[in-house]
């Protein structure tokens, strides 16, 4: 090997060229000529990719497909029980209904508050300032730490009976020692709070579309005395609603799928109030030795986000600007 | 551009084929490594972590190469992690193991039997008696090496209770226990923690004050009365107010030491006199509390304390069969209970060590909340004792982490009394005592 990677440089080098150049074997054979095809040189390249798609990815769900008809321990052997896993989770199984509406509330809540606040920042950090640059990576920093252990200890502290957002309620002369992770009705609202905050991502994939909106459209409308109320109706949000819909398309699936926040700072309490979909999965293949079960609560989530973005793909002809159209 | 793209696809090629290499090469050295590496993991508190950490040091002074890589975590994600490493076969070689998950274990052929270490001296048994070594031993073989006795212990804040005037008495009942429990409160404004949110231990305590058996043979050994006796202190600790409420639990981390309100809250309300723990875990929760209030600690309450009481092997520590190099970990368990160094770096943290000569040798490194540890194993259970239950059947991990806590929760909210939960947790763990057979 050592060799083949010496040769490389002097045969660039003596201006042998190309043909020579890629090549670590000093007679021309079958080797040599396969590793000249172009299509070779997209194989090669593309076998990292290839190889982890299969292993990481086919191969796991695959195996979890299996699995959510066994019943499985983990530290035991599968036991194959046929539907048994799903049957109980459609009928028995309440913790399921209850976390999948909380996901539910969760996802159809935080999602479009997100996206608006994300849509405010990137109108207001549209302006091109000294300063621009750095807002925009602040704000962009929630979407980094916002799904960290960290953050969510932080948050627990927050709104805690003797935390931060309980004493700047003294400051304005309320005096709480309420517990706002401790309630079934405020519980929820805590992380969906963290997950607007988290808009950071949304916020600059607005901020570049933006950037694309031609200037002439404006200077049109300005001419025409639209106003800048009239101008963003009828021209900045039309034009971005593609930009709009991929943003509402993939939070909603991470949405769907939100873990941390509810696994370190609430662990499903007050009541299974804040039980995320993920969370109850988890448990149950973890702490409860279900992992079958899991494994088909995990196929169920699947079909779920797929009928969902399916149904928002649907939705799309009614709303969405189409150049082509 | 035709060119450059060669020189891209063999670099390309040959960086695959460097990576293919030095991973065969990689491989090659590493496994040699393995010889003279052991993983051991553990769950504990910031104390048991130093103190194994040092005593990891110790062994690879002691034998010369040798690296040991320490794994700890919390008692929750403990064992999540090493479910799903046994599922890889890669758990680590050396694993600390409770009481309550050892039969689990053993069943699905997960661990190492012992026996062949202990017959060729390996691990060196002579000064450990056999009550103590059977604990750990199922079917004949000894799967587990107990690393220390502990007890049930209801640890309370002294000063907080002499200065109300109030004493703890041991051997309380549990009307006792409720009556004292109103008193603090009255006089301090300080409540009540009742084991909300951790595993069954207590229920269970307090059946075998009644000559019953939580766990019995593939169903629950409680009746719906005994539970609903049980889940109505928490009703009634709400009702008069006396115990914490379950919003303050919600902001902490259930069953941490380090956050427990006997000495985490600042707020009366947020705060327990009390925390139904282990004699073993007081030096830690000392360590925590930072106002200079004297912990104690009596027997948890019970109608009869001889048949409640017992003494439990605090927890073992057993070679998993994903190790590669077992006899390397059988010297390590010995090291650990038998060296003299190891032994007085973990002091008592894992209970009273096994090895009766190293219990001499300790004695005189023993501080204050050690020697209260000790004095309490020594006076107040053993005296008032009786045998432990046999380890937990399979189901009983879903009845200790999901459901008790579930229904404590709901009977503490308010959503359900004491007699509709009793109920309801009777046929769920029935459910799931059958279905894990």
């Amino acid at each position: 090997m050592s060799q083949a990677t010496a040769t490389l440089p002097d045969s660039a080098r003596d201006g042998r060229g190309a043909r020579a150049a890629g090549l670590s074997f000093r007679k021309e054979g079958a080797l040599q000529t396969l590793l000249h095809k172009e299509s070779v040189a997209g194989y090669v390249c593309a076998f990292p990719f290839i190889f982890g798609f299969l292993m990481f990815m086919i191969v796991p769900m695959i195996l979890s497909l299996y699995y959510s008809f066994t019943d499985y321990s983990i530290i035991g052997d599968a036991r194959f029980i046929g539907l048994d896993n799903y049957i109980e989770m459609f009928t028995q199984d309440d913790l399921f209904w209850k976390s999948l509406g909380v996901t539910f509330l969760f996802a159809l809540v935080s999602v479009p508050l997100k996206l608006v606040f994300a849509l405010i920042v990137a109108l207001l950090l549209l302006r091109n300032s000294k300063a621009s640059g750095f807002y925009r990576a602040a704000y962009y920093l929630p979407s980094i730490l916002g799904g960290s252990v960290a953050i969510a200890i932080l948050w627990r502290q927050m709104f805690a009976t003797d935390g931060v957002i309980n004493q700047m309620l003294g400051v304005f002369g309320i005096e709480s020692r309420f517990a706002w992770l401790g309630d079934t009705r405020t519980a929820i609202w805590t992380l969906i709070i963290l997950a607007v905050w988290q808009f950071g991502s949304s916020m600059l994939i607005f901020l570049a579309s933006l950037k694309q909106i031609p200037a002439e459209l404006y200077e049109a409308a300005s001419v025409d005395g639209a106003s800048r109320w009239t101008r963003f109706w009828r021209i900045t949000l039309p034009l971005l609603t593609p930009t709009i819909f991929f943003n509402l398309v993939m939070q909603m699936i991470n949405g769907f799928l939100a873990f941390t926040q509810c696994y370190i700072i609430t662990q499903g309490k007050p009541l299974n109030s804040t039980l995320f979909y993920m969370v109850h999965m988890y448990d149950e293949s973890f702490t409860n030795y279900h992992a079958g079960y899991g494994a088909a609560m995990a196929w169920v989530m699947l079909v779920l986000v797929g009928a969902v973005t399916l149904f928002l793909f649907a939705t799309k002809r009614f709303w969405v600007y189409d150049e082509e159209a | 551009m035709k060119a450059y793209k060669k020189i891209v696809a063999a670099l390309a090629a040959s960086a695959a084929l460097v990576s293919v290499a030095a991973c065969g090469s990689g491989t090659g050295s590493s496994s040699k490594a393995d010889s003279n590496k052991i993983t051991v993991a553990w769950w504990g508190n910031q104390q048991r972590n130093e103190r194994q950490a040092k005593v990891n040091k110790l062994f690879e002074a002691a034998n010369e190469g040798v690296t040991v890589d320490g794994q700890f975590s919390e008692w929750d994600d403990y064992w999540k992690k090493l479910s799903t490493n046994a599922a890889g076969n890669k758990m680590p070689d050396v694993v600390a193991m409770d009481y309550s998950y050892l039969q689990q274990y053993i069943d699905n052929g997960l661990l190492v039997d012992l026996d062949q270490y202990i017959k060729d001296g390996t691990i060196d048994t002579s000064d450990i008696d056999d009550n103590v070594l059977s604990a750990g031993r199922i079917d004949g073989k000894t799967y587990a090496l107990s690393l220390g006795n502990s007890a049930p212990a209801l640890i309370y804040n002294k000063t907080l209770t002499d200065k109300a005037g109030i004493t703890v008495p041991d051997n309380m009942t549990v009307d006792q226990f409720v009556d004292i429990s109103k008193q603090v409160y009255e006089k301090t404004g300080v409540k009540t923690n009742f084991r909300y949110y951790e595993a069954s231990e207590l229920l269970e305590y307090i059946l075998r004050g009644d000559g019953k058996q939580l766990f019995g043979d593939g169903k629950l050994g409680a009746g719906e009365q005994d539970v609903e006796d049980y889940l109505g202190i928490y009703q009634q600790g709400i009702e008069e107010g006396w115990h914490v409420a379950p919003e303050i639990f919600a902001q902490i981390k259930a069953g941490s030491v380090e956050q427990d309100p006997l000495v985490y809250g600042t707020d009366n309300a947020a705060r327990s006199w009390c925390s139904f723990k282990f004699n073993s875990q007081l030096n830690a929760m000392q360590a925590v509390l930072t106002d200079g209030s004297e912990l104690a600690m009596t027997n948890w309450p019970s109608a009869d304390a001889k048949k409640a009481g017992y003494v439990k092997p605090s927890m073992f520590f057993v070679i998993t069969k994903s190790s590669k190099n077992p006899e390397l970990a059988a010297k390590y368990i010995d090291f650990y209970t038998n060296n003299e160094d190891a032994v007085k770096t973990m002091l008592t943290d894992r209970g009273l060590p096994v090895n009766a000569k190293m219990m001499d040798a300790i004695e005189s490194d023993l501080d204050e909340g050690d020697q209260k540890s000790v004095a309490y194993l020594n006076d107040v259970v053993i005296p008032n004792s009786s045998a432990i239950n046999p380890p937990a059947p399979a189901g009983a991990t879903e009845v200790n982490s999901t459901l008790l806590p579930s229904i404590e929760e709901e009977v503490l909210y308010g959503k359900k009394s004491a007699a509709d939960a009793a109920k309801e947790f009777v046929s769920e763990a029935n459910d799931a005592l059958a279905s894990a057979k």
